[in-house]
């Protein structure tokens, strides 16, 4: 699984890539702590990249937006594939975290959440 | 008309046959069925000594085949053969391979050998070809010609080697009409094939032949609509599976999707349902995850090409119970993507084993 960052208009861009699954998630999940412990509280999770998740993966994502509630931080979640958006729908994520269709589109509503 | 009893035949340490005991009655046609390599093209030969016996007895109209006192060349004259590679002589044109066997045999004239062969080409439709050659014939025609010598012999009986298995689909239609004719006919027929409808069509019994004996064998309608036995509904089904056991919770989950994977690839499934049984697999799998290591767990994925459904089960030990339902899980995520991914699901329990069987949404 790849995990890259990058800061971008304030927020931390975070590019997820490959699968989130049973094998990759307990490091996704280290990672996504560490970042959040370092102090990054605007995160935008890019998914342009990641082929696959499964019910394990969404717990992370959910994790890490438990965390950053915990510190009145947000996320927002962008660029779902076909296969990570139909898990999306199937588990009514889409009412659980913010989804959009672009990174832009993503810093743009966390900066709406200021 | 024939009867065969604990026929045995080994080629070295491999037994093809391993003891087979059938009869086939006059006016009957028999179809044997079951995956390559099984003993049906050697049973078939071995009822006309194309190939040797190694133990058993064949009885063809009461004369026994083995027997050294038996005039074998009679009695295979009773029996006529057809082949998958037809066995035309290339070097004589269609009227003399018909003629042939009956004046050297049978002692017919020329006149009456040829006015027969003549009839024989028209029942079969190819009186025109009469003075042709077989390298001047499709693959159809010859084994059209194929059947017209057999029958010129007055067989009692005809054994058919998957007739159509070497021709191009197009022309195995017009082969299995004439067969289809001779059944009409009352012609007394054993057939290996591997054309399915046919074998349903035409037969009034299907022998299922596997691993040298024969597994099952009844009337088309038990064999193809109703099997009894695992191997034969697996057959006649085209159920493709790939099985594999889970004793450890650190199974290693990518070599298992990349066997699943090949296992897709191999039925030409697309690439959405490939996906989805994936998720389905890692989902179902959570569900064990606790008890692995303390119980065993099979899970076989089953492609059942009539029906274009794939199955997924999976078999456990351990305490009674719908897994499913007992599991401890944090939250309901993946029950929710289970339930969304699949069509219908069953429990039972099954002697000591727990078992769930799921067909995927397609």
């Amino acid at each position: 699984m790849i995990f890259t960052t990058r800061v971008e208009d304030g927020s931390c861009v975070v590019s997820l890539g490959g699968r989130l699954d049973t094998v990759t998630s307990p490091a996704c999940e280290e990672k996504f702590r560490d970042l959040v412990s370092a102090g990054h509280l605007a995160v935008v999770i890019d998914l342009a990249t990641l082929d696959y998740i499964s019910s394990i993966g969404l717990r992370v994502l959910l994790q890490v937006a438990r965390q950053l509630k915990e510190r009145n931080g947000k996320v927002c979640l962008a660029n779902a594939t076909h296969n990570v958006m139909s898990v999306f729908e199937m588990t009514n994520f889409t009412r659980i975290l913010l989804i959009k269709s672009s990174v832009d589109e993503a810093l743009e509503s966390m900066r709406e959440k200021e | 008309m024939i009867t065969i009893k604990h026929l045995r035949k080994h080629y070295g340490d491999l037994a093809v046959l391993k003891d087979i005991t059938t009869e086939i009655r006059k006016g009957e046609v028999v179809s044997i069925i079951g995956p390559s390599g099984t003993g049906k093209s050697t049973l078939l030969r071995c009822l006309n000594l194309l190939e040797m016996p190694d133990g058993g007895s064949i009885e063809v109209g009461g004369a026994d085949l083995l027997d050294r006192k038996t005039n074998v060349p009679k009695v295979r004259q009773r029996m006529g053969m057809v082949f998958q590679s037809f066995n035309l002589f290339n070097h004589l044109s269609v009227l003399e391979n018909l003629t042939l066997g009956p004046r050297k045999l049978k002692g017919m004239s020329r006149a009456g050998a040829e006015a027969k062969a003549l009839d024989l080409l028209r029942l079969v439709g190819l009186a025109e070809k009469v003075h042709s050659y077989p390298e001047e014939l499709s693959g159809g025609q010859k084994q059209r010609v194929a059947i017209a010598r057999c029958l010129a012999m007055e067989p009692e009986i005809i054994l058919f080697d998957e007739p159509t298995s070497a021709l191009d689909p197009t022309m195995v239609h017009e082969v299995l009409s004439v067969i289809r004719r001779l059944a009409r006919n009352g012609m007394t027929m054993a057939i290996v094939t591997h054309e399915m409808d046919f074998a349903r069509d035409v037969s009034n019994r299907v022998v299922y032949m596997d691993e040298g004996v024969i597994y099952e064998e009844g009337s088309p309608e038990q064999i193809f609509d109703h099997p009894q036995k695992e191997r034969t509904r697996a057959f006649v089904n085209r159920i493709r599976s790939y099985t594999c056991r889970i004793a450890s919770p650190d199974f290693d989950l990518y070599d298992m999707n990349a066997n699943i994977e090949a296992f897709c690839e191999k039925q030409i499934l697309p690439r959405a349902t490939r996906d989805n049984l994936l998720l389905l697999v890692e989902e179902l799998l959570q569900f064990f995850r606790q008890q692995l290591g303390s119980i065993v767990l099979d899970m076989t994925i089953s492609y059942v090409e009539k029906l274009d459904t794939i199955e997924v089960i999976l078999e456990s030990t351990g305490e009674p119970g719908n897994p499913l339902e007992s599991a401890q899980q944090e939250d309901d995520l993946g029950l929710t993507i289970v339930n969304s991914l699949i069509q219908d699901q069953k429990y039972s329990r099954d002697g000591d084993r727990n078992r769930l069987e799921f067909h995927l949404k397609r």
